[in-house]
């Protein structure tokens, strides 16, 4: 075994964290409870083998359709995000590499990028995909995943819509039950701190594989005519919906997926399956 | 010849028998301001004193005719419980003296022949006590002191002659004696060695002859004499007005702190000594000794830290440059009764163009010691020494998130990037915090270790198996490019510090269960306190207490629990595997004393290899002098580079003052 298989990799560290912010010299309120662990069960796991063994360092699908790879500014976040493997591991990650997801007939794999080599079970997924079974080996790169479906795995339940307006925090590929509300009618979000002022949202409390990525004054959500609209605040990278950094304000429908940086919300408005009528009565009624 | 010169040719024969002894106070007395003793006016007092000391006070020494030596040693310990008392002098000495050896009761007594016993000395060594009957009194005339020299006395030096003090007034309470008192004109110092010499102790006063209130009395002059003493040699002055601030320790701890005096060991014996709540404080002189000593623990660290910093911009003529940065803070605190060594010490190498790197790099270290003060203000020292490694790691962190604030504020102006290797010392634990290509080495009997891994290029080749060790070390400019960085365009991830890996590292780490020097192992308080949002959240405090609690006991077992342990499943999505933590709380390094420490950029082991790092090291002991050899070593070369170093050696602690 290679000395360096020894590193963890350490995408739990933010449990270990003694809070930055205080060492900073302020603390970090958590009224939305940011920093609590997801509810939402594993659908799959897969876990990194180092030296022929699967390491225990493991990473859950929670939502029926994900992307695999490496999150940059430049090409837009991924749910799962392998980038805090060890750099030598990661080298030959795509961004985005793969995509996992569900239809009738279970689950199916499928690679993203032609210049890296993507393997399941020893064939290569270079042309179409595959159907993912349990145990199979897969090989993204220079990392071997173990497969392994959990009890979960063949019925995904979500959580309760929450009622809106608001906004979901979507962690490996599933809304959680962590929401932001938006109860004014402007919030800005970010990270507070002394230096660049407060923000209405704070998000300093998210682990920080997650926090690292939001910036100290990342957003502006506002409700314009009935219409929720989204702007980012400096050059931290907003996306929505997966394409380029948006840099005017956008209009947002209820299931929208707004990335600050690689955090993901799934924008929810008042009423559920409500049309552009039914949203603008209740972005006015409720404030 | 008159008087003085016979003295003096006596002296210098060394024929001792002869010479009588004289009293202290009386060679005070006749000291003439150029210091020098006129023996001649003293040498016929000499006569009376003695022919008083000898047979006009019966219970201190009624001695036979005839010259005798007595050595009485009273050797405290190892031979089982009891004390022994090693008699030099001959059997048939004076009554006084068998009294004493009686009181002394069960001891073994030896006698040899001697000279006149007509003054008793304390005498006492590192090991034993002794109290010896002599007529050597030369001592008294090259070695002694004055009430000023006492308060020069280097308060370590006092303190340990004073616990001995301490040591021999209990056998002489136990005995039936007291002096009534101790007076720093009394004391004869040996100058350079920790030994005390009490002379004089004329008022040796058995204590059966006196009334119940009296021997008590004198009982607490012998204590409060000591407290006179450790305080006089402490401010340096005298101490008759300072008594007042210490009755006000009572009332007012701030008291102490104005006085300039953070121990707390010596305001109790202060207090306890000088203040009129004395008799209550303490009831003898074992209570007094406990003091002493705590007050000698709390000035000994068990590991004592120096460190030297050095760094230049090099010698290439197109970089004018230094963007490279160290950084060091050290403090002590007193934990259990025990002084302890906080310190860290950090190295920063600025990448990026115009002052962006060196901006970046002070930025680092400027936030990182900020961030480091802040932890010892908000958590205990047991928590720290528990988790070093995570503070360490967490100190680094801090730093990447102020420059990522930095370069949030004004993206124009800040650019830069640096990388960052900190050491965190607490206690004798060390921990470390490294992004980059910096480097930590330690250096233990003369071998060398890389406690870090670089982050390059080169390195993740190496890992991947397309480049083998030795061309690692001659890999082009490109390869050496680092792979991780704290930048000011993206917050560095946790998940990019390296901790130091004490797996990597099999030979460096102690064996579980090891205790270095008797003191707490591990504190199973306060892990939890760590934590982020458990205060906030109640549903989640159970588990993650009953985790913590876990991973204590943990710790002192053979067996780390494994993936599948219950914590894993109840601690939720973000901690995959207990063992995890596990690991990350082990992280640290025990140091001993001798080990080196020292932190570089990469301008220096460029330029110097191991083996020549290694030879400056061993060679030059200062770690100040050591860290400037290195840089000049390294500008013999064309040194490309800046080159930083910051040297830290661990050393045997001593007692001082410094808290």
């Amino acid at each position: 075994m290679h000395p360096f298989d020894l590193y963890p990799s350490r995408r739990d560290e933010a449990f270990l964290e003694p809070e930055p912010e205080r060492l900073q010299g302020w603390d970090v309120p958590d009224p939305l409870d940011l920093a609590l662990p997801d509810p939402l069960p594993a659908l799959i796991e897969l876990d990194v083998i180092r030296g022929g063994t699967t390491t225990g360092t493991v990473f859950a699908i929670r939502g029926p359709a994900v992307t695999v790879g490496r999150y940059t500014p430049a090409t837009g976040p991924v749910d799962i995000d392998l980038g805090v493997l060890q750099e030598h591991e990661r080298i030959r990650i795509g961004l985005p590499h793969l995509r996992v997801g569900r239809d009738m007939d279970g689950w199916w794999i499928e690679a993203m990028t032609m210049y890296y080599p993507t393997y399941l079970n020893g064939e290569s997924l270079a042309v179409g995909g595959a159907r993912l079974q349990d145990g199979s080996l897969l090989v993204v790169g220079d990392v071997q995943f173990r497969v392994a479906f959990t009890a979960r795995a063949d019925r995904p339940i979500g959580t309760p819509r929450p009622p809106g307006p608001c906004l979901r925090l979507k962690r490996d590929g599933a809304p959680s039950s962590i929401t932001v509300p938006l109860n004014r009618n402007e919030v800005t979000i970010g990270r507070s701190s002394p230096h660049t002022g407060a923000v209405d949202v704070d998000l300093s409390a998210l682990p920080d594989a997650e926090r690292v990525h939001v910036g100290r004054r990342h957003a502006r959500f506002w409700l314009d005519g009935g219409v929720w609209r989204v702007a980012p605040l400096g050059r931290s990278p907003v996306y929505l919906n997966r394409g380029a950094p948006i840099e005017e304000p956008v209009d947002l429908a209820t299931g929208d997926e707004v990335g600050l940086g690689n955090v993901l919300f799934m924008f929810v408005e008042s009423l559920p399956s409500a049309g552009v009528t039914a949203r603008r009565a209740v972005g006015t009624g409720a404030l | 010849m008159g008087r003085n010169d016979q003295l003096k040719a006596t002296i210098a024969a060394g024929d001792r028998t002869k010479v009588l002894r004289p009293l202290p106070e009386v060679l005070t007395r006749h000291m003439t301001d150029d210091g020098d003793i006129d023996l001649d006016g003293m040498a016929l007092r000499l006569v009376d004193e003695i022919a008083l000391t000898a047979y006009e006070l019966p219970h201190y020494m009624p001695v036979a005719a005839a010259p005798r030596l007595f050595r009485v040693a009273v050797s405290a310990g190892d031979e089982g419980d009891r004390t022994r008392l090693l008699w030099v002098g001959e059997d048939d000495g004076g009554e006084a003296v068998r009294r004493v050896a009686a009181a002394l009761d069960g001891m073994d007594v030896e006698a040899v022949a001697g000279a006149l016993p007509h003054s008793l000395d304390m005498f006492v060594t590192d090991d034993e006590v002794v109290l010896l009957l002599t007529s050597d009194h030369l001592r008294g005339l090259t070695e002694f002191s004055t009430r000023e020299q006492w308060r020069c006395l280097k308060v370590a030096t006092a303190l340990s002659s004073l616990i001995q003090l301490t040591s021999a007034l209990i056998h002489l309470h136990d005995a039936g004696f007291c002096l009534g008192g101790v007076l720093p004109e009394q004391l004869l110092l040996s100058p350079g060695e920790p030994h005390l010499i009490v002379g004089h102790l004329g008022q040796l006063l058995p204590l059966e002859l006196m009334t119940r209130v009296q021997a008590a009395d004198m009982l607490r002059k012998d204590i409060q004499s000591v407290g006179q003493l450790l305080l006089e040699c402490v401010t340096g002055g005298p101490i008759e007005e300072r008594v007042a601030d210490f009755e006000r320790v009572l009332d007012d701890a701030q008291v102490l702190v104005d006085s300039g005096l953070a121990l707390p060991g010596l305001a109790q014996v202060a207090v306890a000594t000088l203040t009129h709540e004395a008799p209550f404080a303490y009831a003898g002189a074992p209570d007094l000794l406990a003091g002493l000593l705590q007050m000698r623990a709390e000035m000994t660290v068990s590991l004592e830290f120096r460190c030297g910093l050095a760094s230049t911009a090099g010698n290439f003529p197109m970089r004018r440059t230094d963007q490279d940065s160290c950084g060091v803070t050290e403090t002590r605190v007193i934990y259990h009764g025990i002084a302890q060594h906080l310190g860290f010490y950090c190295v920063a190498d600025g990448v990026g163009g115009e002052d962006h790197g060196e901006r970046a790099s002070q930025v680092a270290v400027a936030s990182s010691i900020k961030a480091f003060h802040k932890a010892l203000e908000s958590y205990p020292f047991d928590v720290l020494r528990t988790n070093v490694s995570v503070v360490a790691r967490s100190v680094v962190k801090v730093a990447a998130a102020e420059l990522a604030i930095v370069g949030e504020a004004d993206p124009d102006e800040n650019r830069g990037a640096t990388t960052f290797t900190g050491a965190v010392i607490v206690g004798d634990r060390l921990g470390l915090g490294h992004v980059g290509d910096s480097r930590a080495y330690l250096i233990r009997d003369g071998e060398i270790t890389s406690l870090t891994r670089d982050h390059t290029l080169a390195s993740m080749k190496l890992a991947l198996g397309e480049m083998t060790g030795r061309r690692a070390h001659e890999s082009s400019d490109d390869e050496r490019r680092i792979s991780r960085y704290l930048g000011t365009g993206n917050e560095t991830p946790m998940s990019w510090i390296d901790a130091f890996d004490p797996r990597l590292f099999p030979h460096l780490v102690r064996p579980r269960g090891w205790v270095p020097n008797g003191q707490p192992s591990e504190a199973p308080a306060g892990i939890a306190s760590l934590r982020r949002g458990h205060k906030e959240s109640p549903t989640v405090e159970q588990p993650v207490r009953a985790a913590s609690e876990n991973i204590t006991r943990d710790l002192t077992s053979e067996r780390p629990e494994g993936p599948g342990s219950d914590w894993a499943h109840r601690s939720g999505v973000h901690v995959f595997n207990a063992d995890r933590e596990l690991e990350s709380r082990s992280a640290f390094l025990d140091l001993l004393p001798g080990d080196g420490i020292l932190l570089m950029s990469d301008g220096l082991y460029g330029e110097l290899d191991d083996e020549q790092i290694g030879r400056i090291i061993e060679e030059v002991q200062d770690p100040q002098e050591c860290a400037h050899r290195l840089l000049d070593e390294s500008l013999k070369g064309l040194s490309m580079d800046n080159v930083t170093v910051v040297m830290i050696r661990a050393h045997q602690g001593t007692a001082s003052l410094r808290v």
